[in-house]
């Protein structure tokens, strides 16, 4: 039997077996496992499952992950979303779809510190639907605004997606990072951008709030000004080197913490709880990534990935129209995956390809985790929109109203992409500025 | 195997706290190391026991992890199988969760057994066997999760 065959069959077995609900990581390890001893040898596959999950867990550049992730529990613990959101509700709220526009800030914002999605969306959810609700907001409106803000979380660094991106292709987790700072404030735009013409079109989808005095817009500053100093501070130092991206983990759960405990918001219990939180989340990850790890070995046995890029090169087609045909993939994989699973399954064959093809792998970096963040709202499987769903459960909204709020985002993510694409240097000026 | 479920959650606790604080540790050495550079002053080997320090959260993470039951799973179409059907697939999944573990974990005793305290850091010289003693007692309780969800799994086809 070929490799090839091997390595298709190999996909087919792991596919069967997620399908009947074997944790993703475990899936990975097991067929990788199979699959290197079938084309390697035993010695091969038990050596690579010996050594690979120590190494794992003592890896340096890994430990980016937990750090950032403590940093964004001690955030959440201590309920600085809200202020995030006061703020930008005091600037905004009295346009017309300010409020929404507000939660997409905030959002943001949040999503700076949060490296998580789900966290992003849940928080904003919890702070701006209900002040949405009471300025009798579309409720389509309403939810659409803050599942697609949420989702932010997956681009905006420190991102949890783009570290298992850099890990898993051996790319610059700092450059990464840096490539995705333009990208996610341009991707901010674009929501406030659609919020802004929806309630031109039509005034009743987002009512304006009233106008708040100048000094309570001034004092809102105070609410999180050392948040926002902290997340300029650790890009900043991270883009001009003063440190590793795990350095700049450790500066951000150290300073995260301090502040908060300073302002009264930390108390031993919500510190208690944010580590808690954080291991769970640092286990999840860490139990993919091992199985995915030793599932590459395996990939890279098979050669599917210089076979696949072989094949695509021989088609004679324009490298971006490959692309193309690679994202409209991911698209309508995103529909059925969650983000961790379609990008361990997928970047270990597409990664290759599209570097065979000339592209810049920070860029294909951005490009793959928007996708990434398209499939957290993109139905059937959209986390984001399960996560709003569930916030606004009590209030009467079912799940279509907040699966039609997303539409216009969705329009507005395809320009945003299109735009990334057509304008490299967008994520790519700030990693030339590292160099 | 209820009693083993709750012996597990207790350990597991233990170990979380004890995971936070090696987190907490990691975390301090790195600001430390960062506040040295600026003092032109450099902590001898922090890079290698940072490392260190961190297999010790990460492993009581992943325990963590899969008695809350967030290790990933697509369930799309499982959760739409009858409660009977859910229990077999889930015997199988338990089944070949604990294997893939249980093997990992034979991988790693072997070789913690062949390297002993000779593998040891470059520069500071500590040894790795500590930090593996700990993965490996982590992984151990790893697979004890999966043989109590086995069990729970058996009753639940059993219907009892």
């Amino acid at each position: 039997m070929s490799p090839v065959l091997v390595g298709i069959l190999g996909f087919i077995v792991l596919f069967s077996l997620l399908a009947l609900g074997l944790p993703i990581g475990a899936g990975m390890a097991l067929v990788g496992f199979v699959g290197t001893w079938f084309l390697i040898s035993d010695v091969a596959a038990f050596t690579k499952l010996a050594v690979v999950p120590f190494q794992t867990v003592t890896d340096y550049s890994l430990a980016v992950l937990p750090l950032f992730i403590l940093m964004a529990q001690v955030v959440f613990v201590s309920g600085m979303g809200r202020d995030l959101f006061n703020l930008a509700s005091k600037w905004l709220g009295h346009k017309r779809g300010g409020v929404a526009m507000a939660a997409v800030a905030g959002s943001g914002v949040f999503a700076a510190v949060s490296a998580s999605s789900i966290a992003t969306a849940t928080t904003m959810g919890l702070v701006s639907i209900p002040e949405m609700r009471r300025l009798k907001y579309d409720p389509a409106l309403a939810t659409g605004a803050v599942a697609a803000g949420g989702t932010m979380g997956v681009l905006i660094p420190p991102s949890g997606a783009l570290i298992i991106y850099g890990i898993l292709t051996e790319t610059s987790i700092g450059k990464l990072f840096a490539a995705g700072i333009i990208p996610g404030i341009l991707e901010a735009l674009f929501y406030i951008l659609v919020i802004g013409i929806l309630c031109w079109w039509k005034p009743k989808l987002g009512p304006p709030a009233e106008k708040a005095p100048l000094r309570e817009k001034i004092k809102s500053l105070g609410g999180c000004g050392e948040i926002v100093a902290l997340i300029i501070f650790v890009l900043t130092g991270l883009i001009i080197g003063w440190f590793t991206p795990t350095e700049a983990g450790a500066v951000g759960a150290f300073g995260a913490i301090i502040m908060c405990a300073l302002r009264g918001r930390l108390t031993w219990d919500s510190f208690k709880t944010a580590i808690v939180e954080t291991l769970k989340t640092t286990g999840m990850i860490y139990g993919i990534l091992i199985g995915a790890l030793i599932f590459n070995v395996f990939v890279a046995a098979s050669t599917i990935p210089y076979v696949l890029s072989e094949f695509i090169g021989n088609m004679a087609l324009p490298p971006h129209a490959i692309l193309v045909m690679v994202l409209v993939l991911y698209f309508f994989l995103g529909c059925f995956l969650d983000v961790a699973a379609m990008t361990v399954l997928t970047i270990p064959i597409f990664f290759p390809l599209v570097v065979s093809l000339g592209f810049n792998p920070i860029w294909f970096g951005i490009i793959f985790v928007r996708m990434a963040e398209i499939a957290m709202i993109t139905p059937p499987i959209g986390m984001n929109t399960f996560v709003i769903a569930g916030v606004v459960k009590e209030m009467g909204i079912p799940m279509e109203t907040v699966f039609k709020g997303i539409i216009p985002f969705l329009v507005a993510d395809f320009l945003h992409v299109t735009l990334l694409i057509l304008v490299p240097s967008l994520s790519l000026y700030l990693v030339e500025l590292m160099m | 195997m209820e009693t083993l479920a709750v012996l597990l959650k207790r350990i597991t606790k233990g170990g979380t706290f004890i995971g936070g604080i090696f987190l907490i540790a990691g975390m301090l050495l790195l600001m430390s190391n960062i506040f040295g550079r600026f003092m032109h002053f450099v902590i001898p080997g922090s890079f290698e026991l940072f490392e260190l320090i961190m297999a010790i959260p990460v492993s009581f993470a992943l325990v963590y992890a899969a008695l809350q039951k967030t290790h990933v799973v697509v369930d799309l179409i499982i959760s739409r199988f009858p409660p009977r059907l859910g229990a077999a697939s889930e015997i199988l999944t338990s089944v070949l969760s604990f294997a893939i573990w249980a093997l990992i974990a034979w991988g790693g005793t072997l070789l913690a057994y062949e390297n002993g305290l000779r593998e040891m850091t470059d520069l500071l010289k500590v040894p790795y066997l500590p930090f593996r003693v700990v993965w490996l007692f982590c992984l151990f309780l790893f697979c004890l999760t999966y043989l109590v969800d086995l069990s729970r799994a058996v009753r639940r086809l059993l219907g009892k």
